[in-house]
């Protein structure tokens, strides 16, 4: 062979060698995908990390056992005013606040939702469990009525709470920022407000804060300012203000008690005027006394409403909604069953 | 192509009114041998000779007003033509191919096919076009990516004749030939399906978990606020690319004077190569949208076009 056939065959060589490099490095070259996702610690008791978490994907429902019952949950917590009209007074669904299905830090997460109750809550200021946590929001946020503990909605939402906590056992936690309690010192600024509320807020929520429909009707922003409609209330309410140190009111409260347990007509609701829900605890405690709704009004809100003299006071309310007869200081049995028996007969009672 | 009126005016513009600052020329961000000016002179002679603007006679006045601003100043075609292999734009007018404003892929945005066809503009009336140019959005779609630069920096500014003009240009652009000049929607069977909870359909429950709290069940989204998806010629376009990229990073709408707030869309790069396909081409099959699917490979090759994204000289980012 001459030695330029030798040299024509090393360059051929040569170029077929770095072709083939060439296509090993383009065939094996990285395909660009997604990070891993974040893993977020679960803290044992002593805050020492015992586990990750990591927010899972819907689609990883469908493996589950109960899927069907799981995204039928996570519809009722997205479209909740939709899905549950009798349930919702106000157009709000679940996650209008707990947003992206409660599954991202500062916005309400549900992912430790299954762990943390049942607890003592300050505004129940006694044990609430999941259910009636649920309902708290029903009652309060969604300005509605609550699901039947057993009912078939009420278990799948918290069937899809239970899967999104991924086995994360009870006495742990999920290592999630949620926002802290809001800043009370803030003084209102209607001018400064208004100005926000213009650029900020009403392309979305109308500028008369009426929100926006969907074709069907349905709300895609919520109102923000609802004109007074007279709400159906399930029962006839008895509302009755009290403190732990008036003398008068502590004297009516085990009649009061007695009486709530053991009457159907009405429900008997008692708002503390301005002493901490501590306070509370420890007086119903010493007392011995079972209430099933204590409403702690820091601020004493509902005595400056119905400008009452003096405490206690207790207001009968129908089922309309409209307040049908006030009685000032301690009432007797007799006083407040004869109200109860009104509001749930419809009478008006002369005062 | 520009007449000797509108640069003069222009010219008398710039010396008179537009304030001079003292600022340092630039090194060129060119890289060698892109950078001599010579070659481009041949690029020039070849591809770019000067032309005079010219429309037949019979041409309405204001599809004539239109053709001058579309082929001239407003130079839609830089984007929304296709380039030849010099990189030169096929055509500079309409012809008899179409070519001409037939969309194009720049830096992973599919320019939108304009011409008056089924994915083109064949969905819009003349009015969509001239709010689109003028706020940046309208009941059906919005402005993102490098259009929302041209709309919040440009086309906001024009005056409602120019716009309309331009507008009744572009609904003059004929269907190329064999493409429809229609577009005929099928049956919407999503908006049910998802509404009574139905999820099966591949990428169903990810469009439900992801994109419906703002798109909606219905793909209607919130007129102005939240593009729909629904009969959106950008989701159905033939080159998925635009959506490709605006799913993986997000987009803004143009800040314009007509509206109180531009809104933003977060980008879903967490969604891994096998989910984003599969979201895409659910979104480009449902609500009566009809159009090819999105592969893996592509989102894959759309990842590695945004990592390597050149970064352009930004005048306001450096003053």
């Amino acid at each position: 062979m001459s030695r330029k056939s030798l040299l024509l065959a090393g360059v051929a060589g040569a170029l077929v060698l770095s072709a083939a490099a060439g296509w090993l490095a383009w065939s094996n070259r990285t395909t660009p995908d997604a990070p891993p996702p974040a893993a977020i610690a679960v803290t044992g008791k002593d805050g020492q990390q015992v586990a990750s978490y990591v927010v899972p994907e819907d689609r990883d429902i469908l493996a589950e056992a109960n899927a069907g019952q799981i995204i039928h949950g996570k519809r009722l917590l997205a479209e909740t005013a939709r899905l549950l009209p009798d349930n919702v007074g106000n157009g709000l669904n679940c996650n209008s606040c707990h947003l992206a299905d409660g599954k991202v830090a500062n916005a309400n997460p549900y992912i430790n939702t299954v762990n943390f109750y049942p607890r003592v809550m300050p505004r129940a200021a006694r044990e609430v469990d999941l259910v009636g946590r649920i309902n708290g929001c029903f009652q309060r946020s969604m300005n509605g009525r609550p699901l039947a503990s057993e009912s078939a909605e009420m278990e799948a939402m918290i069937a899809y709470m239970d899967w999104l906590r991924q086995g994360v056992e009870k006495e742990n936690r999920v290592d999630m920022l949620n926002p802290g309690l809001l800043d009370e010192s803030l003084v209102p600024d209607p001018v400064n407000g208004e100005r926000i509320y213009a650029a900020q807020c009403a392309m979305c929520h109308g500028d008369a804060g009426e929100g926006m429909h969907d074709q069907f009707g349905d709300y895609i922003f919520p109102p923000l300012l609802e004109p007074f409609q007279p709400t159906t209330l399930e029962e006839p309410i008895v509302i009755n203000l009290w403190e732990s140190w008036c003398p008068p009111c502590r004297r009516e409260m085990p009649m009061m008690a007695d009486v709530a347990a053991n009457t159907d007509d009405a429900r008997l609701v008692f708002v503390n005027q301005g002493e901490g829900a501590d306070i509370i605890r420890r007086f119903l405690k010493t007392e011995n006394l079972e209430l099933d709704h204590v409403v702690p009004d820091a601020l004493g809100e509902f005595g400056r409403h119905y400008e009452v003299p003096g405490l206690p006071a207790t207001f009968f309310i129908g089922r309309d909604g409209t307040l049908q007869s006030v009685h000032m200081d301690e009432i007797s049995r007799e006083g407040l069953t004869t109200g109860i028996r009104r509001i749930a007969e419809g009478e008006t009672a002369r005062h | 192509m520009v007449s000797d009126d509108d640069v003069k005016a222009m010219y008398a513009y710039f010396m008179s009114a537009v304030e001079p600052v003292r600022k340092k020329n630039q090194p060129s961000t060119i890289p060698w041998p892109l950078n001599l000016r010579w070659p481009l002179a041949w690029w020039q002679m070849l591809f770019s000779q000067p032309r005079e603007f010219e429309v037949a006679v019979d041409t309405d006045p204001m599809v004539a007003r239109g053709t001058y601003l579309v082929e001239g100043l407003a130079h839609c075609g830089a984007c929304h033509t296709p380039r030849g292999i010099a990189h030169q734009e096929k055509a500079v007018k309409d012809g008899k191919s179409g070519v001409f404003l037939s969309g194009s892929v720049l830096e992973g945005w599919c320019a939108k096919n304009l011409r008056d066809e089924g994915t083109g503009l064949a969905t819009w009336s003349r009015d969509d076009i001239v709010t689109f140019l003028k706020t940046g959005r309208n009941h059906r779609t919005a402005a993102f990516g490098s259009m929302a630069d041209v709309v919040q920096h440009s086309t906001q500014y024009m005056s409602d004749d120019d716009l309309t003009a331009m507008a009744s240009y572009l609904k003059s652009l004929e269907a190329r030939p064999g493409r429809s000049p229609v577009w005929e929607p099928k049956e919407d069977v999503t908006t049910a399906a998802l509404r009574d909870g139905d999820f099966t359909a591949p990428g169903a429950l990810s469009y439900v978990e992801h994109c419906a709290a703002c798109h909606r069940l219905d793909g209607m989204g919130a007129p102005e606020i939240y593009p729909a998806l629904k009969g959106n010629s950008i989701v159905f376009a033939d080159d998925p690319s635009s959506l490709i990229q605006v799913t993986l990073v997000g987009g803004k709408m143009p800040d314009t004077s007509a509206h109180r707030m531009a809104f933003t869309m977060p980008g879903f790069a967490h969604l891994k190569n096998d989910q984003v396909p599969e979201l895409l081409t659910f979104i480009r099959n449902s609500w009566g949208n009809h159009a090819s699917t999105v592969a893996p490979a592509d989102v894959a090759r759309m990842r590695r076009e945004i990592a390597h994204k050149p970064v352009h000289y930004a005048p306001e980012a450096t003053q």
